[in-house]
């Protein structure tokens, strides 16, 4: 859609403003890998400020977490623990804002426009929480959650549940602003698409579904990515170009999601992958029993090595991962806590404080949520082809006609019902009715009778006014120095004068 | 001759009607005769003429006569008045000159005449007889048109000007020649008013005057007086001197403002208690001044207390609070006055309210209001409190009053204000001060009794009135006091947990203590908060690198046992660790669950299989697809028995023919379009992209090429250029947004002037009026 010249345009602003740069391990020699540097060797090479981000925690109570989520700015991360452990730790600063026990089962979590917000898929419903763990809402019609997502541009949190609705409640209204039906049984992944706010799902028949609130309960995009073997995982690029998958078959591909909708590349891993992300840069981790990989330049060229590799000491089963924006870590969440490692070149070293600032203060955050709402996109915006907003419709004119009757149709339809209205009868003969009926007469019949008279009145009154008119008009035309007024007085005094004999 | 003409012409004026009738009378006119006299004539000639109908001839003979008649009342000239002067007046009329000149001979001085006829038909021609204008709509539409022209004409000059104003991008209104130089005119100040006004526009005498006599004096202009006063200073003032005098200012001006501020300050202050206070001082004021009065002539003084008493009982007559309460409303409204008892206890009711409003007005400034006044004051917990404490003076002051009512000595006296002083001292010190205020004014009053007594009321009987109502006052008191003590119980025992003890003075140092306690567990409090929190942090989260957990939470654990040591309160708030601790969630599930993540983990997939998947897939798309473009598809619809011929000996395979046909086409049909979708060839994914979006169609796309475009392509590359202010030179920016009026805030704009040389083709204007004639609709012709 860019022509050349804003792209030549954006290059130079890139080079002008996005002055820090992304700094990967680099191999001096061939048979240098980078896949064996540890973390404890990054520990030992790194600054202090960064060696900090590597650490644990252990929660062995409440695991395994399942549910872990990142602010936008990725100043906070928000821990669920399987058997309800919720917490929201300020992971640089390593305080621990919130921390509460949920008593329930807890599926997924997922953080709002910001850190003063949190939806909690729980056992039977989805509930959301504020910033110090007091539940705001219980929202039933959501019924036993499994997956979440929040699109932060059109305020929709998404929830697929167990049953396989998908659906997009829009959270500055309180309004569900639409409901699919994915008949495909229980989801097991869902990511949406940054770039265009469609949803991914993956189902167990390998299958991955693309969804929007317009179309109802036909996706946009049905794929079979892993014949025959579940979709465990997925996730998308930031650039919205490509796609990773994870089955139950031991594989994960990379899709391009542009046009194509075909894998690109096919990787094997030794057991299936749990969880799959993709960082700002391009890096993809991936998480299967207690060892996360990360991956680089994955879809570009088939690569024979991952970029990193990590494994989790205490042996315990990896949940979730997930690259913390703007910083070189990859968090992950575990059976037995949660733990973040280095891995360099993971993060968007400039940040648009616009979009998100991981700098920010109290007035900024308050700021930023005022304009995000009232830069609110409405859900209808969200389509596989954003880019065609405001672009002319090519559909046939026969097409653009039928739908113009239909939805004037349905205008007219929407009016009808309106006017439409029960007339019952039912407390025409109360007491207080008929009272306020019968002074309603009373009075009707004292205005009849008033109004006879105000109109005799009326027109006694203007007669004398045409008449007095009349004259002075008359009296102008002979008399250059008349004076309307003294006349009028003397008319009106003469009437006294006559009373008073 | 002249003037018979004029008048000719004017009386035509009046009358303006064409029949014969009017004729007559224009003769009349000529002949000169008043509008008054001709009125007169008016009837005569009114019946001549039905005559005169009838017979032409006669009827001019008839006005001959006629006018003769009143020739001889005319004085001069008359002779001058020819016939053909009528004649001429009738102007139109076909008589022959022959007829006139032949009557014309009749009289003297033909030439004359000729001469005098020949003028008249000159001045006939040069102005006509004036028709009659036309009736109202015509004459209104033909206003109309003319107004529209000149109208039109008008506006054209300004259209150059419009047009420019019209097509600028945007008009300027901040230039100098709309709003005048030195920025426009604008809203003066008096003091600039002031100084615009100079000497020379003074206009009164007075100032005339003034300006003479300041002329005279050599100080014409502004500076010219100053200097001398300058001058004037210097002579007098040394340095000295000088600086003393702006210490003086100084000062005064320092003075004026702090009595400023105080102005201020008092102006602001309305509130209740203020003019209560105010009230007090002035009511101080007043007994000082009685006292005086009192000691210098005791007589006047009674007469003036008994003048106050009485205002005093006219006010609350007329107040009649108790008569308006809920409960009387209620009485009167459901109309149990009429029950005797109930009456009666109403009746008491207000005496009684009465009496104790008089005690307790007497008693204390402060509840001379009803209850509700105090409340309405202010709200919050510190209003209360001073409520209670007026509440507590009251009731002191009851007790004194008894107490000394009791005992007529001083001594006792003496005594309870040492009581008093006792109580005080458990209380508040603040309270402390205002009571012991009090008790001054106590021991006043009593002092002021002592002497009443010596003066008027010594008298015995007076003395056993007053010991009467003194021992009913005071019975009434008391129970006042229960009351009030009853209440204050509640409140603390609501407040507080405080004993149940009657002793007013006990319950309030264990008001005192209690809140002691209080603040000694809220320091527990926030240790133990700080505790906890150390815990949790160390317990939960052991965001520590190392691992230092055990530590950690033996500390925790530790710090639990205090816990549980401290207070029970404590336990309540802190138990949701343990809670956490007794939570189990549904252990068979989450078991469940990962065996099967372990059967589908050692699941293992055979290529055969993945393609079977895959096949299925592709089979399902197909349906799918098909199924869709199936209902679009249209093909006609063969139907036994339609189109075909009936009976026997017709070919049945004709139809199934037909039928195979049919579906052939839909299915190439079909076909077609399938490889038209954009997932043909694309292997594992159905794509509806090609499935019309209608809510984002509707919302979101453009529906036609607007107006000025000529093609998608132009439209869609000017949509593409962003416009924001990220995308945009900062000046590029400023013009994007610059608005299409721009005006300067506070100045008047000047209308529109008149600028003569704008450069404009008169074909355009003309192409411009043609156009709006054009524009005006025609009316349609009329159908039958």
């Amino acid at each position: 859609m860019l022509t050349d010249e804003i792209q030549l345009r954006l290059k130079e602003q890139d080079q002008i403003f996005n002055t820090e740069d992304r700094g990967f391990i680099e191999v001096e020699h061939e048979r240098e890998r980078t896949l064996k540097v540890t973390q404890a060797q990054l520990k030992e090479i790194l600054p202090v400020q960064a060696a900090q981000n590597i650490f644990d925690i252990s929660l062995n109570e409440f695991g395994p977490y399942n549910g872990l989520d990142v602010t936008r700015n990725g100043k906070n991360i928000l821990l669920g623990g399987k058997k309800g452990h919720v917490s929201v730790i300020n992971w640089k600063k390593k305080d621990l804002k919130t921390e509460f026990h949920a008593k329930q089962l807890i599926r997924d979590v997922k953080f709002l426009q910001n850190e003063k917000m949190f939806a909690v898929a729980q056992k039977k419903y989805l509930h959301i929480y504020d910033s110090s763990g007091i539940e705001l809402h219980c929202m039933r019609d959501h019924q036993e959650p499994k997956l979440l997502d929040f699109l932060p541009y059109h305020y929709l949190l998404v929830s697929a549940s167990k049953l396989g609705f998908v659906k997009y409640l829009d959270v500055s209204i309180g309004q569900v602003a639409a409901e699919i039906k994915t008949k495909r049984g229980e989801p097991l992944c869902m990511q949406q698409n940054v770039q265009n706010g469609v949803i991914c799902v993956g189902h167990t028949t390998g299958e991955v579904t693309m969804w929007t609130p317009n179309m109802g309960s036909t996706p946009v995009v049905k794929m079979l990515t892993h014949p025959s073997a579940p979709v465990l995982s997925l996730a998308t690029s930031r650039c919205g170009k490509y796609m990773v998958t994870t089955g139950k078959d031991s594989k994960f591909k990379v899709w391009d999601i542009r046009n194509t909708f075909q894998s690109v590349h096919t990787y094997f891993s030794p057991v299936p992958a749990v969880t799959s992300t993709f960082s700002d840069t391009g890096l993809i981790g991936l998480g299967f029993g207690n060892e996360v990989q990360v991956w680089k330049n994955a879809f570009a060229e088939k690569q024979k090595a991952p970029y990193m590799k990590y494994r989790l000491p205490n042996k315990s089963q990896v949940s979730k991962a997930l690259f913390l924006p703007f910083e070189d870590v990859l968090g992950i969440s575990h059976a037995s806590g949660y733990s973040s490692i280095i891995v360099p070149g993971s993060g968007e070293a400039n940040f648009d404080a616009f979009e998100a600032n991981p700098f920010e203060t109290k007035k900024q955050r308050q700021e930023a949520e005022v304009h995000n709402l009232l830069q609110k996109l409405q859900p209808e915006t969200i389509s596989l082809k954003v880019n065609t907003i405001g672009m002319i419709d090519d559909a046939a004119p026969d097409v653009k006609a039928k739908e113009q009757r239909e939805l004037e149709e349905a205008q007219i339809e929407k009016l009808r019902k309106k006017d439409r209205k029960k007339n019952k009868m039912r407390g025409k003969a109360k007491i207080g009715r008929e009272m306020g009926n019968k002074t309603h007469q009373v009075h009707e019949a004292m205005r009849e009778k008033n109004k006879l008279q105000y109109q005799k009145e009326y027109q006694k009154t203007k007669q004398e006014q045409d008449m007095l008119e009349n004259d002075m008009e008359f009296l102008d035309k002979i008399e250059d120095k008349f004076d309307p007024l003294e006349s009028y007085f003397i008319q009106q005094n003469k009437p006294s004068k006559r009373q008073k004999f | 001759m002249g003037k018979k003409v004029k008048g000719n012409t004017s009386a035509s004026k009046v009358n303006q009607d064409s029949n014969e009738k009017d004729l007559h009378s224009k003769m009349l006119d000529q002949i000169g005769l008043s509008v008054s006299d001709s009125k007169n004539i008016a009837k005569d000639s009114n019946k001549k003429s039905k005559h005169s109908n009838k017979k032409a001839e006669r009827q001019q003979e008839n006005v001959v006569d006629f006018d003769q008649e009143f020739m001889d009342d005319d004085e001069g000239g008359d002779q001058q008045l020819t016939l053909g002067d009528i004649f001429q007046s009738i102007g139109v009329s076909k008589l022959s000159e022959k007829e006139q000149k032949s009557k014309n001979n009749d009289t003297i001085n033909a030439s004359k005449l000729q001469k005098q006829i020949k003028e008249l038909r000159k001045d006939a021609e040069k102005n006509p007889a004036i028709s009659q204008p036309l009736t109202g709509r015509k004459r209104l539409q033909i206003e109309r048109e003319q107004n529209y022209k000149q109208v039109q004409k008008h506006m054209k000059k300004w259209i150059p000007q419009v047009k420019e104003n019209r097509e600028a991008d945007y008009v300027d209104f901040t230039t100098t020649d709309v709003i005048g130089e030195g920025g426009g005119v604008k809203l003066n100040s008096l003091n600039q008013i002031a100084s615009n006004l100079k000497a020379s526009q003074a206009t009164s005498k007075l100032e005339q005057q003034i300006q003479q006599e300041l002329s005279r004096q050599g100080l014409q202009s502004e500076n010219d007086i100053k200097r001398k006063e300058q001058e004037s200073l210097k002579n007098v003032l040394s340095s000295d001197q000088l600086e003393q005098r702006y210490q003086q200012i100084a000062q005064m001006k320092s003075l004026l403002f702090r009595q400023e501020m105080k102005n201020r300050r008092i102006s602001k202050i309305k509130s209740k208690l203020y003019h209560k206070i105010k009230k007090r001082e002035k009511d101080r004021e007043e007994k000082k001044l009685i006292d005086y009065l009192e000691q210098i002539d005791p007589q006047a003084a009674q007469v003036y207390r008994e003048k106050e008493e009485q205002k005093k009982v006219e006010e609350r007559l007329k107040q009649r609070h108790a008569s308006n309460n809920k409960f009387a409303k209620k009485l009167k409204r459901f109309g149990m006055m009429e029950n005797e008892n109930i009456r009666e206890t109403y009746n008491e009711m207000m005496r009684e309210k009465n009496t104790l409003k008089q005690r307790t007005k007497k008693v204390n400034p402060f509840v001379e209001d009803d209850d509700s006044d105090i409340s309405d004051d202010d709200s919050g917990s510190e209003e209360e409190d001073d409520i209670n404490a007026i509440r507590k003076k009251a009731l002191k002051a009851i007790q004194n009053e008894i107490d000394d009512d009791a005992s007529d000595d001083d001594e006792e006296n003496d005594q309870s204000g040492d009581d008093d002083e006792e109580e005080d001292e458990s209380e508040d010190e603040d309270s402390d001060e205002i009571d012991l205020n009090f008790d001054d004014q106590k021991k006043s009053q009593q002092k002021q009794k002592k002497e009443t007594e010596k003066g008027i009321l010594g008298l015995k009987f007076m003395q056993r009135g007053e010991e009467r109502l003194k021992e009913q006052t005071k019975e009434q008191a008391k129970m006042l006091m229960q009351q009030i003590k009853e209440d204050q119980e509640i409140l603390g025992l609501s407040d507080e947990d405080n004993n149940k003890n009657n002793a007013f003075v006990k319950a309030s140092n264990k008001f005192g203590q209690s809140k002691l306690e209080i603040k000694q567990l809220e320091t527990h409090n926030i240790t133990d908060d700080q505790l906890k929190k150390a815990a949790v942090k160390l317990a939960g989260s052991k965001l520590n690198i190392d691992n230092e957990t055990q530590n950690a939470k033996n500390s925790s654990k530790n710090n639990d046992d205090k816990k549980k040591k401290d207070k029970k309160q404590l336990e309540v708030t802190f138990d949701v660790k343990e809670d956490l601790k007794n939570f189990k969630p549904d252990n068979k599930k989450v078991i469940s669950i990962s065996k099967d993540d372990q059967v589908l983990r050692n699941l293992f997939i055979a290529p055969q299989d993945e393609e079977q998947a895959m096949e299925e897939f592709e089979k399902e798309k197909d349906e799918q697809i098909e199924d869709e473009l199936g209902n679009k598809v249209k093909a006609p619809i063969v139907q036994r028995g339609w189109n075909e011929w009936a009976g026997d000996g017709v070919n049945e395979s004709n139809h199934e023919k037909r039928q195979a046909r049919v579906t052939e086409i839909k299915k190439k049909k079909i076909e077609e379009l399938k490889k038209q979708r954009a997932d043909s060839k694309l292997k594992g994914v159905v794509l509806n992209v090609e499935e019309r979006d209608k809510k984002f169609a509707q919302k979101y796309l453009v529906k036609e090429l607007p107006h000025p475009y000529k093609n998608v392509k132009q439209f869609e590359a000017l949509m593409n250029v962003p416009i924001g202010k990220d995308w945009n030179t900062l000046q590029s920016h400023k013009r994007l947004i610059q608005p299409d009026v721009l005006t300067k805030a506070g100045t008047i704009i000047k209308p529109l002037k008149y600028k003569k040389d704008l450069p404009i083709r008169m074909e355009t204007i003309e192409a411009l009026v043609e156009h709006r004639h054009g524009k005006r609709e025609k009316r349609p012709a009329a159908k039958f």
